[in-house]
């Protein structure tokens, strides 16, 4: 109960403070900007935003990025509504009924349910992650370096096991990550390793211009096959959506109010297990909500119940996805692990310490989570007849303008122009990568992970040298099976779709 | 099923030059119930070089198993498809990798405007109605580049000859 009325005075001091509502609303509006461009994903806006934070104070930038994830999740679903093409993976199953109303007519009520089933979806992630935890946190504490480091080995596993075709190549990215992790002085006795002679390494791999390499640049890379060069960028007409009944909308999301909490919950589970996230979360929730529908031949044809379906689970996913970060310090998507990398930079380490020692941040950043929902829905509701022309911008502005703020972003944070050059690399790797079919999120998450796995694995070895109290301890054990397990079922899994690929 | 050799030899490759610097490193004083600094990326290393050799295997069996098998008709390479599906991330990594490798010697806002031109006519064509839509954004980000991190936040991007 005490953690609950300390929430209540932290979140007070946050709302009470101008500039941080101000940047979570900005955040938020560039986060719906960006959501409209089509090509431009969440992952590349919270890029760029990154290293404008880096002058902020961690609250505030966390309330920025709060805005830019809630804002761009919810912008996302304009194009899968009006253009028909999932900006988002996201927005994918949003495509599936959204699209179809929007032809018959009904725009402006497809947007308005939309945005409404993402606002209830994300304001349940919330109240979801205000509640789960503060509860696990004195749990989680009781942690030692050997459970915090089988955990983080689960949670490698897992997001490797998760993220791509191949089981082997998601543990070849994330092992891969991990060995970056290494690069520099080590983190007991400031030993330069793995640098090749190189000074600028000393340091480690700096964090920002790798994830604007890999995120924006190799992505940008990707969306530019096959458009040909030096050739008239056609711009797809949209339909103009009519106008959106905003109360009506909201009363029919309302009314699908069973649909609206299986959604949630669904997303907040997703968003809970690391690796999973939005992408999957919408997918199976329409499913779901199909399957158990009365009318599941109505799916498809443009019914509120599909648009609620995706709005809501991919919505509750940020605040699922915030669960493990905040309590065992292991993201439960992409986006958390680049708000972890941004905490980590300004020297605040999430884990099982963060909900004892940085209250008033952690729960700064369930509040300006929840604000971010609701400054979006208020921007959308004026904004929503500007995001449709927004649609029609060309790649040759968008492409051009996000190349220039990348470089400069990854200059203008320590103006060390190696850093600049790393981006160029970063991102031919990534898009290397990609092209070969192996997933970049494990490696983004092994190189943040890395030093805090190693530091973890010397404390205990340091604390008493017998290896076996990593099996032996009854969590560490637990997450070391678990780690077993993971691998195997995804070997199982890949074997299995083999096998039926071949009958075929 | 080539590309995935290719990825697992890498892999091997990137294994082996990480031992290389490890084996010369200068290691500190380490006391004998402490791990030295470089037992846990050998760990790491020697987890990605068994992945990679696991990842030349799993490549390698359809490989063989199609060489024994029976014989179809060489692929022929369609390097025109080929080219036009990449042409524009290649002059794009082209066009960035310029833009940043230029930014010191040149300056930032300099390169950015080439940049920004130059990436625009790529990707929208060489008419006049893109090029006045490119110029005029173009104008536009220096503009806010300018006045939000020089004016205001005091972030200096590179000059390069225009110092």
């Amino acid at each position: 109960m005490e953690f609950y009325l300390q929430a209540v005075v932290h979140s007070f001091n946050v709302l009470t403070d101008p500039t941080v509502l101000m940047l979570v609303f900005i955040g938020s509006f560039f986060g719906i900007l960006t959501g409209c461009i089509p090509g431009v994903s969440v992952h590349t806006a919270i890029v760029i935003t990154l290293p404008f934070t880096f002058g902020m104070t961690p609250i505030q930038g966390l309330a920025t990025m709060c805005g830019v994830y809630i804002g761009g999740m919810s912008g996302g679903l304009i194009t899968s509504i009006l253009l028909g093409i999932p900006g988002e993976p996201s927005a994918v199953a949003t495509v599936w009924d959204g699209f179809p109303m929007h032809r018959k007519g009904e725009g402006g009520m497809a947007l308005g349910i939309g945005i409404w089933a993402s606002f209830f979806g994300g304001v349940i992630g919330c109240l979801s992650l205000m509640i789960a935890a503060p509860f696990f946190a004195p749990y989680v504490l009781q942690f030692g370096p050997w459970e915090i480091f089988s955990i983080i080995m689960f949670g490698m596993t897992i997001i490797a096991s998760m993220g791509g075709k191949s089981i082997l190549k998601g543990l070849i990215s994330g092992v891969f990550g991990m060995v970056l992790g290494c690069v520099g002085a080590d983190p007991i006795f400031n030993t330069p390793r793995l640098t090749f002679g190189m000074g600028m390494l000393i340091s480690g791999v700096p964090f920002v211009p790798t994830m604007i390499g890999m995120y924006a640049l190799s992505q940008l890379m990707l969306d530019t096959e096959n458009t040909g060069a030096f050739k008239e960028d056609k711009v797809q007409a949209v339909m103009a959506p009519g106008p959106m009944p905003l109360v009506k909308s909201m009363t029919v999301t309302l009314s699908k109010w069973k649909e609206l909490l299986i959604a949630s919950s669904i997303g907040i589970f997703f968003g809970a297990l690391p690796g999973a996230g939005s992408a999957i979360s919408n997918i199976f929730s329409y499913d779901q909500i199909k399957k158990f529908s009365k009318n599941p031949e109505r799916f498809g044809t443009g019914i509120a119940e599909g648009i609620v379906a995706s709005e809501a689970a991919n919505s509750s996913v940020a605040g699922g996805s915030l669960i493990p970060t905040v309590t065992l310090g292991i993201p439960g998507n992409m986006i958390a692990a680049i708000m972890m990398g941004a905490l980590l930079i300004h020297g605040i380490q999430p884990g099982p310490l963060f909900m004892k020692t940085q209250q008033d941040l952690a729960y700064g950043l369930f509040t300006t989570l929840l604000f971010a929902n609701l400054s979006v829905i208020i921007i959308q509701v004026f904004f929503i007849k500007f995001a449709t022309k927004l649609l029609n911008v060309s790649n040759a502005i968008t492409i051009p303008t996000i190349f220039v703020f990348c470089v400069m972003g990854s200059y203008s944070v320590n103006s060390i122009l190696f850093e600049m050059y790393l981006v160029a690399i970063t991102g031919l790797i990534a898009y290397g990568m990609v092209k070969g079919g192996i997933p970049l999120a494990p490696l983004i998450l092994g190189l943040i992970l890395a030093p805090i796995a190693e530091t973890n694995y010397r404390i205990a070895v340091g604390t008493d040298s017998n290896l076996w109290l990593f099996l032996t301890k009854p969590i560490s054990g637990l997450f070391l099976v678990c780690t077993l397990l993971s691998v195997a079922w995804a070997y199982w899994q890949a074997r299995r779709q083999t096998a039926a690929g071949q009958k075929k | 099923m080539k590309k995935d050799l290719v990825i697992g030899l890498v892999t091997i490759a990137v294994s082996a030059a990480c031992v290389i610097d490890l084996v010369t490193m200068k290691q500190g004083f380490v006391m004998a119930d402490q791990v030295s600094a470089s037992f846990f990326p050998y760990l790491m290393i020697g987890l990605l070089g068994g992945l990679g050799v696991l990842q030349v295997i799993n490549a390698s069996i359809p490989i063989l198993r199609a060489r024994t098998g029976p014989q179809s008709a060489p692929k022929q390479n369609d390097w025109g498809a080929f080219w036009k599906r990449y042409q524009v991330p290649f002059l794009m990594f082209i066009f960035v990798s310029g833009y940043i490798f230029l930014i010191p010697v040149i300056g930032f806002y300099a390169m950015t405007v080439v940049f920004f031109i130059a990436l625009g006519m790529l990707l929208g064509g060489f008419s006049i109605k893109n090029f006045l839509k490119v110029a005029g954004a173009t104008a536009g980000t220096v503009l806010f580049i300018y006045f939000v991190f020089e004016v205001s936040l005091q972030v200096y991007m590179p000059t390069g000859i225009f110092r």
